[in-house]
């Protein structure tokens, strides 16, 4: 079963990857303008410094824009990449890692684009889905949500936020499995993401 | 010992936030190749992480952002991007912003110092697989031109930095006004025939700034001007006398 995230409200991606792929900048102009702020909010959502988070975004948009030639968009979105890599960098950054120590995992499912529109419809689908992650994550209970968060945008690993709460690791497995479920679930019933 | 299925089933969900040793992470991750059922479960569990993110409350940009990251990326230009080669950073200005200070104010990630080590040896040995031609053009500044805007457009600037002769060229606009509603700005590029190109359109943000990226043949143009036209396309000729204009060679 292939389960796909809807990602955006028009199919341009691919335009967008093809045009990465010929190193045509204009690709990456377009990619920057559709992307650059989501960008930007994640890494200083984890650095909490502009000028970090500055240093971050430009980092991975030049590694996306230098390794286009092989990116297939077929195994995963554009977006997907790049968030991934940005949060993944600040977490670096936050800790001290230097870039070659962490093993880039590959995106590991597909993904594609839903439905066509304009930008501003884009923007409003883009806010209504924020919308929705937010209040699933809101509505996760908040030990489920804290070991997601600590994980996420503070880079602790499990050992350290079970040490950090004072609660057993297996307890903190299971919170981080049951959040995941939840959150899945959630936005699987309200369409943001597909099974097919 | 080997960790059986179940406990490496577990560390499914942190393997999905990235919270794991590297060594549990290899484990799980080499786990995960092997065993459908725990694919099945990354996949799920992977979906809900990657939705996380897009969660996260809006943070502006900051406006030079955008031409620091098109101008780095021109400069490695199609066709000169190898594999695993970093694009080439231009030296361009970084505006003073506020750091925490036990940062340095300006550190560029340790692969730009690798690239400009790179540049120099090409230059030095002008050895290897590259040719003449491309290591003078990688070795030499882009040029750069400043246009000042005059009578509705005075206050208004522009910088042209000609990135590669014959394929790129960058238009970083600062200061403009806002366009008319339903007008947009064009720009120009004129040649010794005097005639004007149509070399695309743009509207600036709140505070005045675009970068266009001119990615076309800039050889033998002469200058550049920029009108106000009809959006959201603009015009294949000017309708206006141009208030905004400068020479680029």
């Amino acid at each position: 079963m292939a389960i796909r995230l809807r990602q955006d409200a028009d199919d341009s991606d691919g335009a967008i990857a093809e045009a990465l792929q010929r190193g045509d900048v204009a690709g990456l102009e377009r990619l920057y303008d559709r992307y650059g702020t989501l960008a930007y909010s994640v890494a200083m959502r984890v650095l909490g410094d502009h000028g970090r988070s500055e240093d971050v975004v430009q980092e991975c948009f030049l590694k996306l824009w230098n390794s286009s030639s092989r990116f297939d968009i077929n195994r995963g979105s554009l977006r997907t990449w790049l968030i991934t890599a940005v949060r993944n960098r600040s977490i670096d950054h936050l800790r001290g890692r230097a870039a070659h120590e962490r093993q880039e995992r590959e995106i590991p499912f597909d993904a594609e684009a839903a439905g066509e529109g304009s930008n501003p419809w884009r923007e409003v689908v883009q806010g209504m889905e924020r919308e929705l992650i937010q209040e699933a994550l809101e509505r996760l209970p908040q030990e489920q949500r804290q070991a997601v968060e600590l994980a996420f945008y503070h880079g602790y690993t499990q050992k350290e936020i079970a040490e950090s709460v004072n609660v057993p690791l297996s307890t903190i497995k299971g919170r981080m499995r049951l959040a995941l479920e939840k959150l899945h679930s959630y936005l699987q019933g309200r369409g943001l993401i597909d099974d097919a | 010992m080997t960790p059986n299925h179940d406990s490496l089933e577990e560390m499914v969900a942190p393997y999905a936030l990235g919270a794991l040793e590297p060594e549990e992470q290899e484990t799980v991750g080499a786990h995960i190749q092997a065993c459908a059922s725990c694919r099945e479960l990354l996949n799920r569990l992977s979906m809900a992480a990657a939705a996380i993110p897009l969660a996260v409350a809006e943070v502006r940009l900051p406006s030079r952002l955008r031409s620091q990251i098109l101008s780095a990326a021109a400069a490695t230009p199609p066709g000169e991007r190898a594999e695993r080669r970093p694009a080439r950073v231009l030296p361009l200005q970084r505006s003073r912003i506020s750091r925490r200070s036990s940062q340095p104010r300006w550190e560029w990630p340790s692969w730009a110092s690798n690239a400009a080590v790179a540049v120099l040896a090409i230059g030095l040995l002008g050895l290897g697989a590259w040719n003449v031609n491309l290591q003078q053009q990688l070795n030499r500044p882009p040029a750069s031109h400043q246009i000042l805007g005059q009578g509705e457009m005075a206050g208004s600037q522009a910088t042209v930095t000609t990135v590669s002769q014959d394929r790129l060229a960058l238009v970083s606009f600062e200061k403009m006004p806002q366009a008319p509603a339903g007008k947009v700005y064009e720009l120009w590029l004129i040649g010794d025939d005097g005639k004007p190109l149509p070399a695309g359109v743009f509207t600036p943000d709140q505070r005045g700034t675009y970068t266009l990226v001119v990615n076309r043949d800039v050889r033998g143009v002469r200058k550049v001007a920029v009108t106000v036209e009809d959006g959201p396309d603009g015009t294949s000729a000017p309708t206006q006398t141009p208030q905004l204009t400068g020479s680029i060679s």
